[in-house]
């Protein structure tokens, strides 16, 4: 039965091993004595007549019983232990899957194996889960075999953001028991884990530089600005080289020189000759910061067709015009979104699609309405202020079961969306002229925000900028017929194609900085065309990663609950004292003889 | 173990004292040689009547009893016993281990000046020896009350460890009585020394000077022995079953020593070192009658 030592800072005590045999050296040491009758003594002792140090030593009783001592003092402090037959010890592994675990791949090979070796050494069996943090994926290993742990970290890729870890340690700790162990690996200090979890942090603080954001500004010629931001994570200076490259060239490196924590911007237009291209900083520790890819961004264009009459057109007019990629449609064309008016007291039915309708003012409304004015939940009106709205008391649209009010006053809805089978239609239900409607910001992000919608839903291509993982609102055919999605990546210069399965499934940016696009079947241009960087400045800044191992408690709790104690402790104790015993009585007992 | 020399005017002083005191067995041996003061094996002219026997031709007429002739008219000699001086040579074993101790030295030379003038006291023939190992040197007896001799002896050549004085080529006089001092702590077999003293039908007595050390010694633990006589240096450790067992072997050593002795017809005592002269004595030399009052 295999046996292991609870406290192995006992075998310090074999050090006084040396110790008693240097002492007896010094003990040992010769007294010259003249002597007449050494043919005696020689005739006695024939072996070891010159006599070696170690050959004095060898017959030495209480050096003997002393070195016993020690051995049994040794035995007695390290404690050892013996293994229950059966006992299987459970470890659970949440691996925190932020992207600045990358920087610390290495020490968490190598933390990993030491600290799995060790806990694995106090039982015979040991059953590893590793899952990640972020639970997007499936479980990074689970088995029994500590090298294909390893080996399976090699293709786990942290790439997350800053997230809770609680959902992830409470999955670990339900498939390890109560009584299995849980660790939490990290690159930074946490204090308080929850559900009986061990941190190990592998990190160390460690100087970065890389980019942090980018921003695009459309100069008043229309010519497109890049933006982007450097920042130096460190508490000294950083100097680096950053320079631009497309497909076809590349610019030639820059310095450029960052204070402690410093933050500068880089700024330039984007090239004639390409709609995208890659700012690349020099390498560090951190490499996912160390590159921009950017594109042109180009939104989807709604079409509108408004049709509006004289006493609103004024209004509306500065609005229309404030908002972005919009034109009127082509002859022929169905407009995206259509602008209308709604005469209460000579009512038609209101066209199709998407759509924004304005009540008519036929006669002027003598009272305003009364009451308060409370809005619903939704995200068209989110966090707009209406308290000032003043509208008068006219006829309107009746609100039907389908319709989903959004404002009101008292027990007047204001404000609804209208759905019908081609669209849905924003439906301000008073009397826009005789309102001061038009001079309050929350009507004109209103309209933004409705144009917006009715723009997400257009199925256009489109080139946008996202950050890794970023969530992408497409809107593509979902019908039964429809060809699949195929996301085709371009990262370091190399393009993968491939469906996405689940449609249904939220579609989100490459989780590694490259340029992507969405196509459906042969359609040509993709749905969309993107570039995704790395922005997050929380897992860029490695100046707070820390190591700590907090699984020196765990091993003294894995020793107690899988193994046993010697049984035979208090006779080592009694053999113990009785070799000191023993071994005082050889050093103190009286050496006088009596020659016969 | 080097010694300081010692005053040997004071030791042979101190021992014409004990010479007065104690004296050599002398009386018991029947001698032959010239006149002097002890019976001698022949007869002589001293006044010592010894027996009768009828006149040959050739005695000397003086001896004729006269007195026996008036009354039986047969000439009858009278005989009276030889008187002679005994022969007495005396060897000293100068080898270092006698040396070992500045006590054991002294005694050994007390013992040495004692025998000398014990034997002058007897008017004995004195014949001195000094041995060691192989060499010896003979001395005249008027040298010996100087400390000439002991710088003679000085440059003898270093023996072998535990070897044995050649008493063969050491010139012993026919019939003589040998006194040998020495500690007798030689390896070799006992006989060698023993038969060559008793050569020519000589007697002799055995006096052994020793010390404590050598029979009692207290060793418990590792030591560097230097060798008395050799010189050389050998480590041993000492427990205490080996001590027990040094002290069956000192033992027996000289228990052979003793029977040896007495089956060639020699006295032999062993003198401690430690104790005034006279006390030394009765440990064992007036108990065996090698020395006697």
């Amino acid at each position: 039965m295999p046996f292991t030592f609870a406290n192995p800072l006992g075998f310090w005590a074999l050090l006084g091993i040396p110790a008693i045999i240097l002492i007896h050296f010094l003990q040992q040491k010769s007294t010259v004595v003249h002597i007449s009758t050494l043919f005696l003594l020689d005739h006695l002792q024939h072996q070891s007549v010159k006599g070696n140090q170690f050959d004095r030593l060898r017959s030495s009783i209480p050096l003997w019983l002393q070195l016993l001592a020690i051995l049994l003092l040794t035995w007695i402090l390290v404690q050892p232990r013996w293994m229950k037959a059966n006992a299987i010890q459970r470890i659970a592994i949440v691996l925190d899957s932020s992207a600045s675990m990358e920087t610390f791949r290495d020490n968490l090979y190598k933390e990993l194996n030491t600290e799995l070796r060790r806990l694995a050494s106090s039982v015979s069996h040991t059953e590893y889960v590793v899952v990640d943090s972020h639970l997007s994926k499936q479980p990074v290993f689970n088995g029994t075999s500590r090298a294909q742990l390893i080996q399976a970290l090699e293709t786990w890729k942290p790439l997350s953001t800053a997230h809770d870890f609680t959902p992830a340690l409470r999955i670990a700790r339900s498939l390890v028991g109560a009584e299995g162990t849980l660790i939490m690996v990290s690159d930074h200090l946490i204090e308080d884990l929850a559900y009986d979890a061990q941190l190990l942090a592998i990190g160390q603080p460690t100087p970065n530089v890389g980019f942090a954001g980018v921003r695009m500004i459309t100069r008043d010629d229309g010519q497109m600005l890049w933006k982007v931001l450097v920042r130096n994570y460190s508490d000294q200076q950083q100097k680096r080289s950053w320079f631009l490259h497309t497909d076809a060239q590349k610019s030639s490196p820059r310095p450029i020189e960052l204070a402690p924590s410093q933050t500068r911007s880089l700024q330039g237009a984007f090239p004639d000759d390409s709609d995208s291209f890659t700012l690349r900083i020099e390498n560090d520790a951190f490499a996912l910061d160390d590159q921009m890819p950017l594109i042109r961004p180009e939104k989807k264009q709604v079409t509108l067709a408004p049709k509006l009459t004289p006493e609103i057109q004024p209004l509306l007019q500065p609005v229309l015009e404030s908002l972005d990629q919009t034109s009127p449609p082509a002859p022929e064309q169905i407009a995206d979104l259509f602008i209308a008016v709604y005469k209460p007291l000579d009512p038609a039915p209101l066209d199709k699609g998407h759509g924004i309708v304005f009540l008519d003012r036929s006669i002027l409304p003598a009272n305003y309405l009364q009451g308060q004015i409370y809005a619903e939940h939704h995200p068209l009106l989110e966090n707009l202020n209406w308290q000032g709205l003043l509208a008068r008391s006219s006829a309107g649209l009746p609100l039907l079961d389908t319709d989903t009010p959004l404002l009101w006053q008292h027990d007047r809805t204001l404000i609804f969306l209208r759905p019908d089978d081609r669209g849905t239609k924003l439906i301000f239900n008073f009397d826009l002229a005789s309102s001061n409607a038009a001079h309050l910001p929350a009507f004109v992000v209103t309209i933004h925000r409705f144009v917006e919608s009715v723009r997400r839903k257009k199925i256009a291509p489109s080139q946008l900028n996202f950050e890794i993982t970023q969530v992408i609102d497409l809107a593509f055919d979902q019908s039964d017929n429809a060809p699949p999605l195929t996301l085709s990546t371009t990262i370091n210069q190399e393009t993968l194609s491939q469906d996405i399965p689940d449609r249904a499934a939220r579609l989100r940016a490459p989780e590694q900085p490259g340029f992507f696009a969405i196509s459906q079947g042969d359609t040509g241009s993709p749905l969309v065309s993107g570039a995704a960087h790395f922005a997050d400045t929380r897992e860029a800044d490695l100046q707070q990663a820390a190591s700590r191992n907090d699984l020196n408690k765990s091993e003294t709790d894995l020793i107690d609950q899988y193994t046993e104690q010697d049984a035979q402790w208090q006779m080592w104790i009694l053999i113990l004292c009785a070799c000191l015993l023993t071994s005082w009585y050889f050093v103190t007992r009286p050496t006088t003889l009596n020659a016969t | 173990m080097a010694t300081s020399p010692p005053s040997i005017p004071e030791i042979s002083a101190r021992a014409q004292t004990f010479a007065e005191l104690f004296k050599l067995p002398l009386a018991h041996q029947v001698w032959r040689g010239q006149v002097g003061d002890f019976q001698g094996a022949g007869v002589g002219s001293s006044l010592d009547f010894q027996d009768h026997r009828s006149y040959m031709p050739g005695d000397d007429p003086r001896h004729i009893n006269w007195q026996a002739y008036a009354r039986t008219g047969n000439y009858s000699m009278k005989l009276y016993r030889e008187e002679v001086r005994p022969s007495l040579d005396v060897v000293l074993d100068i080898s270092e281990s006698m040396k070992v101790t500045e006590s054991k030295w002294i005694r050994a030379l007390e013992l040495f000046y004692f025998t000398i003038h014990a034997a002058l006291k007897a008017s004995a023939s004195l014949s001195v020896s000094v041995v060691k190992g192989n060499e010896y040197l003979h001395f005249q007896s008027d040298m010996i009350h100087g400390s000439t001799w002991l710088e003679k002896a000085g440059q003898l050549s270093p023996t072998p460890a535990a070897a044995s004085p050649d008493l063969g080529q050491v010139p012993l006089r026919a019939q003589s009585m040998r006194i040998l001092i020495s500690d007798l702590l030689f390896s070799d077999n006992p006989e060698t020394v023993l038969v060559a003293l008793t050569r020519d039908r000589g007697r002799g007595i055995l006096l052994a000077p020793f010390i404590a050390e050598e029979e009692h010694p207290l060793w418990d633990g590792n030591y560097d022995f230097v060798e008395a006589e050799a010189g050389t240096h050998h480590h041993h450790r000492i427990e205490r079953h080996l001590l027990k067992r040094y002290y069956s072997a000192y033992q027996r050593h000289f228990d052979l020593w003793k029977n040896l002795a007495r089956k060639h017809g020699l006295l032999m005592a062993r003198i401690p070192s430690e104790p005034d002269f006279q006390s030394s004595l009765q440990y064992e030399a007036l108990p065996s009658k090698a020395i006697e009052f």
